[in-house]
């Protein structure tokens, strides 16, 4: 059946089943990726699939449903199911479908380079760079991955309100996981690049830093417990910072399930960190100009020198809170497309210069289970190097850092001006912080 | 799902075409999935999945497509793509014959999920919220969420086989908020089964919520947990991620087979304390982790990991078999057909030893008592894991002294399996979800309490 037929069908059903307007999202993802290991390909993913996603509204309620196929079943299936959804649907809460007010900057359509090279090219790619990191190191005893990636998905969403929107975004990426021994103990090395066309990603530099990430952690031991002065190098502050998003959300504050709750318009930061959710970043492969909801995105901070300027917004929260919806609703639930921390002046060299004595953070673990959202509270295992006098004195490793991220956010004395790509989805620089607790083992 | 003709046809062709192995997986599932904030149904959605995945293996590479177009002429592109992308050259006459294979069901459904009613689904929710709120003043917010699913699958490889199965799984979230002064902390407790709704029957949701706001409860009134090695007892139940983490995903054949894990090649020898002994069973009736089947169609089994701190077998999937001389036992396991299958756990524990759980605290001379855990991670290559305590306590002189606040739990798998020195009587399972590159699966973890002589804690120095 044709998505226009199907639409058609679905908005009629709806209507004469009882809703008062509703509103349909075709998700259609392309994915590739090869993942080879002793030049064998070991994960091989050639993929095309489709999501249609249904919202219906009556009494102000939504409801929702999902199918894969788009054929005469699947238009009853998501109509009836969603609407014995609205049946136990309760909430107090108002929600709606989006009217297509307000100025999309643009539809965005992804040129897809990687789609045109040849197969063979990206498996040769991943064998390649498997080849040249085993080739600069002799104590490279094993890549277990040596991955290249690509994927584009193309989003449209139709309503009983007007709105028609269609756009697609895209990247690839490429990443090697390898483990180097000097006859001791092994040593993990990892780098990830993304780009928005092959020519961003860069085979050599990716083999490199993997390699020089795991050699530089060999003979690594923990260091004794206590209060340390850190840098949490940009990818990691990225991390750190990525997995407490939720708290930024303002249906999580609206439900007191964010500790930001209360705290608008407030100091929660260091004066030296300003936030940006930019949706249309050049640096970052995707870009969006609406959001799940059809709710153009645009470009804001969200922490502007310290102060939280805004929480992110549903046409569900914004109703209740009584602001504009923010444009910030995708897989998961309002949140920021691209994040971009804005750089200081400082290189990544005089960032350490400036630690004089403490650890730099290079690596960290157990984000999904050792972050607790409704409180800040973190306890996560980390890697890193122990420095002294303002020089890496020796790598560090079975240790855990803890703290509060807003504390942590606090206590930046320094934002460095080390920006870097360091996922698909963020651009951030590497911080000096104070404070940090650190456990670990030995004197 | 598929017609016959068909699955003979494009096996028919990928072995014809000059592939070692040939298989097809088809997957029909709907789900419920349901949020309930505060007392009221926030979000309620419902989903169908439908697709293919094809799989071939040649020498010692394999390759996946999936699609949701079941169309003959699709699933023929893809293989040919499959193929190419392998190189292979050679081509074969090889005759196939197909046999039916019945799943025996050893995991009983009384109601399917779409036989209940959503309003029943929401008096379970309802019921669970009610156990957290009134559980104590301190408690501020409730989130309940509710997820079913019922899987229908079709396996077909060009070993001959085909065979269907379906497969069902309930599950309740409770996530519980307890506010105190300015502070607030969460409590975790999502039980879960291989089961329709009659789990319910087995696992009241009203007690359910209460474990939850019991744990958020408690928290919010603790200190911060100490920093530091010292001894940590870890209670029975989803304690026994320690062993999932530090212990199971380096037994897997997806980092064995390459020599990337820390226990390659160690098979009969001792890897482990005396006292552990543990096992992986996916044939334990009804269970969250349990299926008749595994995603490649081989029957599930139970795999004797470790006796008595010998290293027994590995946990092998079909592709890794041949490299490794292991027949595949079971393990091969995916989460939906969006992932080629690899191998996998599915009800991981310890077995029960001799003491009594008080026993334990009190050899205990100071140490962390971990009584709730969260989650956790591994790297295989080098043994770091990490899981977190969502409850601990203090133990002083032989006793619990007072609660302290999650801290996350770090050591290197081989050396921590070394270091457990008591192992209690008091076996249970706990339900999570585990992560890895076939996606994400329901799995059991479990274990009786036990003491491990030194582990980093992650908490706070004074």
């Amino acid at each position: 059946m044709r998505l226009e037929d199907f639409k058609e069908k679905v908005f009629s059903y709806a209507k004469k089943k009882g809703f008062d307007e509703c509103e349909l999202r075709f998700s259609r993802e392309r994915e590739f990726g090869v993942v080879v290991s002793k030049q064998n390909i070991d994960n091989y993913n050639d993929a095309d699939s489709l999501k249609v996603v249904f919202k219906g509204l009556k009494d102000s309620k939504a409801a929702f449903s999902s199918c894969e196929i788009v054929d005469e079943e699947s238009v009853k299936f998501l109509v009836d199911s969603a609407y014995e959804n609205f049946l136990v649907t309760d909430t107090l809460e108002e929600d709606s479908i989006y009217d297509g007010s307000g100025e999309y900057l643009r539809s965005l359509h992804f040129q897809d380079e990687f789609e045109k090279l040849p197969v063979k090219d990206k498996i040769n790619f991943a064998k390649a760079m498997e080849q040249k990191a085993m080739a600069l190191d002799k104590r490279i005893v094993m890549v277990m991955m040596s991955s290249y990636s690509h994927e584009r998905y193309e989003v449209s969403i139709f309503n009983t309100k007007g709105v028609s929107l269609s756009e697609s975004a895209g990247l690839g990426a490429a990443f090697l996981y390898l483990v180097a021994s000097d006859g001791k103990k092994p040593k993990r090395g990892f780098k990830v690049r993304f780009g928005s066309r092959p020519d961003d990603i860069d085979q050599e530099k990716i083999a490199a830093e993997a390699v020089q990430e795991a050699l530089s952690q060999l003979g690594a031991e923990s260091i004794p417990s206590g209060k340390y002065r850190a840098i949490l190098r940009r990818d990691v502050f990225s991390e750190l910072f990525s997995a407490f998003m939720p708290i930024f959300s303002a249906e999580s504050v609206q439900k007191g399930l964010s500790p930001l709750k209360g705290k608008l318009n407030s100091r929660i930061a260091s004066e030296k960190l300003t936030v940006v959710d930019d949706p249309f970043f050049e640096k970052t492969p995707i870009k969006r100009s609406f959001d799940n909801e059809g709710v153009p995105t645009k470009r804001k901070s969200f922490i502007d020198q310290g102060v939280l300027t805004t929480y992110f917004h549903s046409l569900k929260s914004a109703k209740k809170d009584g602001v504009k919806p923010t444009g910030n609703v995708f897989t998961y639930k309002c949140v920021p497309l691209n994040v971009v921390v804005q750089p200081g002046q400082k290189s990544y060299e005089d960032l350490i210069r400036q630690l004089d004595r403490g650890v730099i953070i290079t690596a960290l673990d157990g984000l999904h289970s050792g972050v607790r959202t409704v409180s800040g509270e973190f306890s996560l295992s980390a890697l890193g190097y122990y420095v002294e006098n303002g020089v890496v004195l020796k790598p560090v490793e079975q240790i855990t850092v803890s703290g509060n991220i807003l504390e942590v956010l606090k206590n930046i004395e320094e934002v460095g001006a080390d920006s870097d790509l360091v996922s698909g989805s963020a651009y951030f620089p590497s911080v000096l912080v104070e404070n940090i607790d650190i456990a670990g083992s030995g004197s | 799902m598929l017609e016959s003709k068909i699955v003979e046809n494009l096996i028919g062709y990928g072995i014809s075409r000059g592939a070692d192995f040939v298989e097809i997986f088809a997957e029909d599932r709907a789900s419920t999935e349901m949020t309930m904030i505060d007392g009221r149904v926030e979000v309620a959605s419902s989903g169908r999945e439908f697709g293919i995945g094809l799989r071939i293996f040649k020498g010692e590479q394999q390759v996946y497509a999936y699609t949701n177009d079941f169309s003959e002429k699709q699933l023929s592109l893809m293989l040919d793509r499959l193929i190419d992308a392998l190189e292979i050259r050679d081509r074969l006459e090889r005759s196939i014959n197909m046999v039916n294979k019945d799943v025996k069901n050893s995991h009983l459904i009384f109601f399917y999920p779409q036989e209940v009613s959503k309003s029943e689904k929401v008096k379970i929710m309802r019921s669970a919220h009610e156990g957290a709120k009134n559980y104590s003043n301190l408690i501020s917010q409730v989130v309940i969420r509710y997820w079913d699913y019922d899987q229908k699958i079709f396996i077909a490889n060009s070993d001959g086989l085909i065979t269907q199965d379906r497969r069902v799984r309930t599950r309740l979230m409770v996530n519980a908020v307890a506010s105190k002064d300015s502070e607030q902390e969460s409590g975790f407790f999502g039980p879960g089964a291989a089961m329709g709704i009659e789990f319910f029957n087995q696992v009241d949701p009203y007690d359910a919520g209460v474990e939850a706001a019991r744990i958020a409860d408690r928290m919010v009134r603790a200190d911060y947990a100490p920093a530091g090695k010292m001894p940590v007892v870890i209670s029975n139940a989803f304690g026994g991620v320690i062993f999932h983490e530090a212990c199971g995903h380096a037994l897997e054949a997806t980092s064995v087979a390459k020599g990337a894990s820390v226990f390659a090649g160690k098979i009969g020898e001792k890897i482990a304390s005396e006292c552990v002994s543990a096992v992986d069973d996916g044939t334990i009736p009804n269970a969250w982790g349990s299926n008749n089947i595994d995603d490649e169609g081989t029957p599930t089994q139970r795999n004797l990991l470790i006796e008595n701190g010998i290293l027994k077998t590995y946990l092998v999937d079909r592709f890794h078999s041949k490299k490794m001389g292991i027949q595949p036992n079971g393990c091969g396991r995916r989460q939906n057909y969006k992932f080629a299958p690899t191998s996998r756990m599915s009800n991981t524990f310890i077995l029960p030893g001799k003491y009594l759980p008080e026993e334990i605290i009190a050899a205990t001379e100071y140490g962390l008592y971990a009584r709730t855990m969260g989650g956790g991670s591994v790297h295989p290559a080098t043994g770091e894991f990490n899981f977190a305590v969502a409850e601990g306590y203090l133990i002083e002189k032989g006793r619990i002294a007072k609660p302290v606040r999650g801290a996350t739990l770090i050591g290197k798998g081989s050396d921590v399996i070394q270091k457990i020195d008591m192992v209690g009587n008091d076996l249970s399972r706990g339900q999570g979800m585990c992560g890895s590159m076939s996606g994400s699966v329901p799995a059991d973890v479990g274990q009786p309490t036990i003491r491990v002589t030194e582990l980093i804690v992650g908490g706070r120095s004074k």
